[in-house]
């Protein structure tokens, strides 16, 4: 991998950063002045004047840029206008139980998505094919919300063999984890699919295969890793998307996740922790596109990047 | 036949190996009864969809348990659900449709911007289009929404904002193509006005590509809108949307479950039924754009 290549990669991450980060800005003015939304009518004109200056909003508006990326720089993100905590802290303190959710989410889609992918692309136009397809999209038709509803209906409520909501237990885990991963596990396998049945038809397969090796050394040691490079760039965008995915699952099963931490702010109108986690979420996506470049450069030497061409 | 063979003489047509003509005609039929319900539901309702009874609160759908008139039961106040699933049905067709329209027009009137302007415009434009392309659209919808409050007006400019990224980039590329063909440089030379060029010559060839794509993104924005109904940030009481009955069906789950299965049920069967329809659609419209 080159050195110009990877930071014009690493400098255009940066200004989409700055981008975000600067209609964010905007936006926020847009809304209004942030000392009397906070305050409304409550307080008087002299109190509203003396926030202004505290927090540099009677300053030019170019200044209060700088002073809002200097804040951003720092790790301010402001105070929750509910607890008065700071709002960086309560997002990551809810991190965790987003990232124990997701990842097994994740896991479970890969186990069961991609070995249904890569059966079906073998077994081309054969009832498995069909079977293996038309689950796939339904699951990802199905929302979240949906199924959520469904599984809480059927597995906490009719047979009582798993809890509906709240966190405890590794038997917490299973209905949201199912809800989350059913629909990634329908996209994987769809993606696993056409990715193998790409690779299989490419000359250098009847090129293994015409130099006699078997069937299942082509499929496995010459097909699948070709195969997987497409897979790597739909879980890098997954893991990137994880808290919006999320947000829904999280809520149905009263998850105390990110996610939810968002509804709840946006319910409450508490921007800080609004703000900070749409920064979050836009970082996380800069830096997903980021390592999937990156990541499917060095996995695939013949992409111009990687040459130098 | 071997496999690579069996490849290059069947491209892959995804309508076949699920199932083939007779789902994608079950799938039609179904999206065509949810037109004629969306367009007739004041009219067709048995009961007014918020009137209350205090004696047939909770009542399962009939052949469950329920009675007559209640088809499909009533919920916790006694409303009648089928009443209310189509009314629901209407609010958040018009809701998906409002928000396409928008999303479109902001989204074509964008890409053309970009692409007559060029330069520095088209710059700044583009690199919005990838920052909304990169952003999961939920979290930015949340983000107004938390900004604004929410009312009904402003939340179906929320809705409209979805999708507008992929129209603005696909509209400027096509118009990019479009000008350089031979009539707008004949259209030119007659010094026709840049918009009459656009409006009257250029868009209704573009027409095709922008179709397709709306068909791409309206089941999309009926789950968005369901999806915001649903968390209780999206169409708020008394108007009912799918979202939102399936939201305040939820705390019945243990009691009344039909309450948020059915709404729950239509939900799945629509996205699923455009999703069939949509890919056939485009299998037949062309198969040359890599949308």
């Amino acid at each position: 991998m080159n050195g110009a290549w990877m930071a014009a990669k690493l400098l255009r991450a940066a200004a989409t950063l700055l981008l975000a980060v600067t209609v964010v800005f905007i936006v926020l003015r847009l809304a209004g002045d942030p000392a009397e939304i906070l305050f409304g009518d409550n307080v008087g004109e002299e109190s509203l004047i003396r926030y202004r200056a505290l927090w540099g909003l009677d300053q030019p508006l170019g200044v209060q840029y700088l002073l809002y990326l200097r804040s951003l720089l720092l790790g301010d993100f402001g105070l929750s206008s509910q607890s008065g905590a700071s709002a960086w802290q309560l997002m990551m303190g809810r991190l965790p139980y987003t990232l124990q959710l997701g990842g097994v989410s994740l896991l479970l889609a890969v186990l069961i998505g991609i070995p249904a992918g890569v059966a079906a692309a073998l077994a081309r136009g054969s009832l498995t094919d069909r079977v293996v397809m038309l689950a796939a999209v339904s699951s990802f038709c199905i929302p979240n919300f949906v199924l959520g509803v469904v599984l809480i209906l059927v597995f906490a409520e009719q047979f009582g063999w798993l809890p509906s909501h709240g966190t405890g237990g590794i038997w917490h885990l299973v209905l949201p984890a199912l809800t989350l991963g059913t629909g990634w596990a329908g996209v994987l396998a769809r993606f696993a699919r056409s990715a193998m049945l790409e690779v299989l038809g490419q000359p250098y397969i009847r090129g293994a295969r015409a130099s006699g090796l078997t069937e299942g050394r082509v499929r496995w040691r010459h097909a699948l890793p070709n195969a997987a490079i497409p897979l790597v760039t739909i879980l890098g965008f997954m893991v990137g998307g994880l808290v919006a995915g999320a947000i829904v699952t999280e809520s149905i099963f009263a998850w105390p996740g990110v996610g939810r931490l968002l509804v709840d702010s946006v319910k409450l109108r508490d921007l800080a922790v609004v703000q900070a986690i749409v920064l979050m979420v836009a970082a996380t996506m800069v830096a997903a596109n980021l390592v999937v470049d990156v990541l499917s450069a060095w996995l695939n030497p013949r992409l111009p990047a990687a040459t130098g061409a | 036949m071997d496999q690579v063979t069996a490849l290059a003489e069947a491209p892959p047509r995804r309508a076949r190996y699920l199932g083939g003509k007779v789902l994608l005609g079950v799938a039609v039929a179904w999206l065509a009864l949810m037109v004629v319900a969306a367009l007739t539901a004041h009219m067709i309702v048995p009961f007014d969809y918020r009137a209350t009874s205090l004696e047939a609160r909770l009542l399962p759908p009939v052949g469950l348990g329920g009675e007559f008139p209640y088809l499909l039961g009533t919920d916790h106040l006694g409303r009648d659900i089928l009443s209310r699933l189509l009314h629901s049905i209407q609010l958040s067709m018009a809701v998906a449709l409002a928000g396409s329209l928008i999303g479109a027009g902001f989204g074509i009137t964008l890409g053309f911007l970009a692409a007559h302007l060029r330069g520095v415009a088209d710059s700044v434009c583009m690199a919005l289009v990838d920052l909304q392309a990169a952003m999961p659209f939920m979290v930015v919808a949340l983000g107004v929404l938390a900004l604004f409050g929410n009312n009904f007006l402003l939340f179906i400019v929320v809705i409209g904002l979805h999708g507008w990224e992929r129209y603005a980039r696909l509209t400027r590329s096509l118009v990019l193509a479009e000008v350089e063909q031979g009539y707008v440089t004949a259209l030119r030379g007659f010094r026709a006005p840049p918009l009459l060029i656009y409006r009257r010559h250029v868009l209704p060839n573009i027409a095709a590509a922008l179709i397709v794509n709306f068909t791409l993104s309206f089941p999309e924005i009926i789950l968005l809108e369901s999806g915001l109904s649903f968390l209780g940030l999206g169409i708020q009481p008394p108007l009912t949307s799918l979202g939102n009955m399936l939201g305040f069906g939820r705390d019945y789950v243990a009691d009344a479950w039909w309450l948020p299965i059915v709404p729950g049920v239509v939900i799945f069967i629509t996205t699923l039924a455009m999703s069939l329809a949509g890919d056939a659609l485009r299998d037949r419209l062309d198969s040359s754009l890599n949308l």
